[in-house]
């Protein structure tokens, strides 16, 4: 089934909306989840979690083009809250890793929350991302969105784990001058 | 804002680039392959054909071919040496710090691996210098425009396998061989780059796409014996043992 009917299912309340969901994204989102938090039963909690999700934020969302990553986003939230909040999976480590890198792309890291909304944020995302090149922007999404390690980064593209690395930090490097050249004060 | 509240944001990314990274990465043809391997033969055959008449099969490196001077270069350049007619020539270390080392912008800082060395004696009106120039391919790219996997040639100080006559202060880089690892700092050459010397002059760019300043310093070489470098010229790294301990040294410097 196409995305526009499954999203159609759950305007009308329709409850196989779940069920067709599950049927064409349900390993993927189940894969997703696993990448972060490492832990099978916990995974599929977060798929399930996901769907509850997408239950009651459609309507008023309507992601009729891009349904899997509105699902996407959704599992990532669940699966970094899960590792933040359990810690029998072990995960805080590998968190605080990704954390302190992200850390490095704040002009100005301070305890104080957001000061700028999602809206101009995703601006100045998406707008350094757009000047990458496909391979590198590919890389941080993985890095930084789907929360890979850089060896399984290094095994998907091929490329070396130094290289990885390398491009990683030119990358957070490259997103720091841009915010500060935007002037965004996180 | 925090790290753990920036990754949280990081969903803001759009969907269209989330969809993408999780799209099967394209094969990489090594379309440049069977390229890399025709040129390599034609180098060879022309390379053979040419450096015959100048030094037979004396440390003649048949992916450099003929030596092809510019009309500003006045010196004689030909492949090879002779111990007998080789001048030494002195070199005076200029003192800098590790931050002043990092800090100059026309220089390429890249890892590889040397492919190919070719030693070569320039003759300034009859006061002959030896160098070597190194052929090295590119693996991972910190600072200029190198695209790994490119084959780059290299200036060298003094010729790599001439005992007793080195260039003075080429203590670190004469241990050089072809197959060995490292990470360089060479200087960029640009049309301005030349020795002069005897009336004579030779423009770098001729020999080599770049070259290092000193044969101490600008090079970690991971040899043999392990790695080796001018420790005390990087006081951050003074305890390195690999080159993967001096890629993230380097990678810090440059920050």
């Amino acid at each position: 089934m196409d995305d526009n009917k499954i999203v159609e299912l759950y305007l009308l309340r329709d409850e196989t909306a779940i069920k067709q969901t599950t049927e064409k994204y349900g390993s993927r989102l189940r894969s997703l989840a696993y990448g972060i938090v490492k832990d099978q039963q916990t995974a599929e909690e977060c798929e399930n979690d996901t769907y509850m999700e997408a239950w009651n934020t459609i309507p008023p969302h309507e992601p009729r083009s891009y349904l899997y990553a509105f699902l996407a986003r959704i599992t990532r939230h669940i699966s970094l809250n899960c590792c933040r909040d359990r810690s029998r999976l072990k995960r805080s480590a590998f968190i605080c890793e990704l954390s302190a890198e992200m850390e490095q792309c704040i002009p100005a890291p301070d305890d104080v929350e957001c000061r700028i909304d999602d809206m101009a944020l995703s601006d100045a995302i998406n707008g350094f991302l757009s000047k990458l090149d496909e391979e590198k922007r590919n890389i941080f999404v993985r890095r930084y969105w789907y929360l890979d390690s850089v060896a399984v980064i290094s095994k998907r593209f091929a490329l070396s784990e130094s290289k990885v690395k390398t491009t990683l930090f030119r990358c957070r490097t490259g997103l720091r001058e841009h915010l500060e050249k935007e002037g965004y004060t996180l | 804002m925090r790290g753990n509240e920036f990754l949280d944001k990081m969903e803001l990314i759009v969907p269209t680039y989330v969809e993408a990274a999780d799209a099967k990465p394209k094969k990489k043809k090594n379309v440049w392959a069977k390229w890399v391997a025709m040129a390599a033969c034609l180098c060879l055959v022309v390379g053979a054909i040419t450096m015959i008449p100048y030094f037979g099969d004396n440390h003649v490196d048949p992916q450099l071919g003929e030596i092809i001077l510019s009309d500003k270069t006045t010196a004689k350049v030909s492949y090879g040496y002779d111990d007998s007619e080789v001048t030494s020539s002195k070199g005076q270390l200029e003192y800098l710090t590790e931050e002043e080392m990092f800090a100059h912008e026309d220089m390429y800082i890249f890892r590889g691996k040397v492919s190919g060395l070719t030693n070569v004696t320039i003759d300034f009106n009859g006061e002959k210098e030896v160098r070597c120039i190194a052929t090295i391919v590119v693996e991972e790219v910190y600072q200029g425009e190198l695209v790994v996997g490119d084959q780059i040639t290299m200036l060298i100080p003094c010729a790599i396998d001439l005992v007793g006559s080195a260039v003075e202060d080429t203590g670190v880089i004469a241990q050089l061989e072809s197959g060995m690892e490292g990470i360089f700092m060479p200087w960029v050459y640009d049309e301005n780059s030349y020795i002069e010397m005897n009336g004579a002059v030779l423009i770098k760019q001729d020999l080599a796409v770049c070259g290092l300043a000193d044969g101490m310093r600008w090079a970690f070489l991971d040899t043999e014996q392990g790695l080796v470098f001018l420790r005390s010229a990087y006081p951050g790294a003074k305890d390195a043992t690999n080159l993967d301990e001096i890629e993230a040294y380097v990678i810090d410097m440059l920050k």
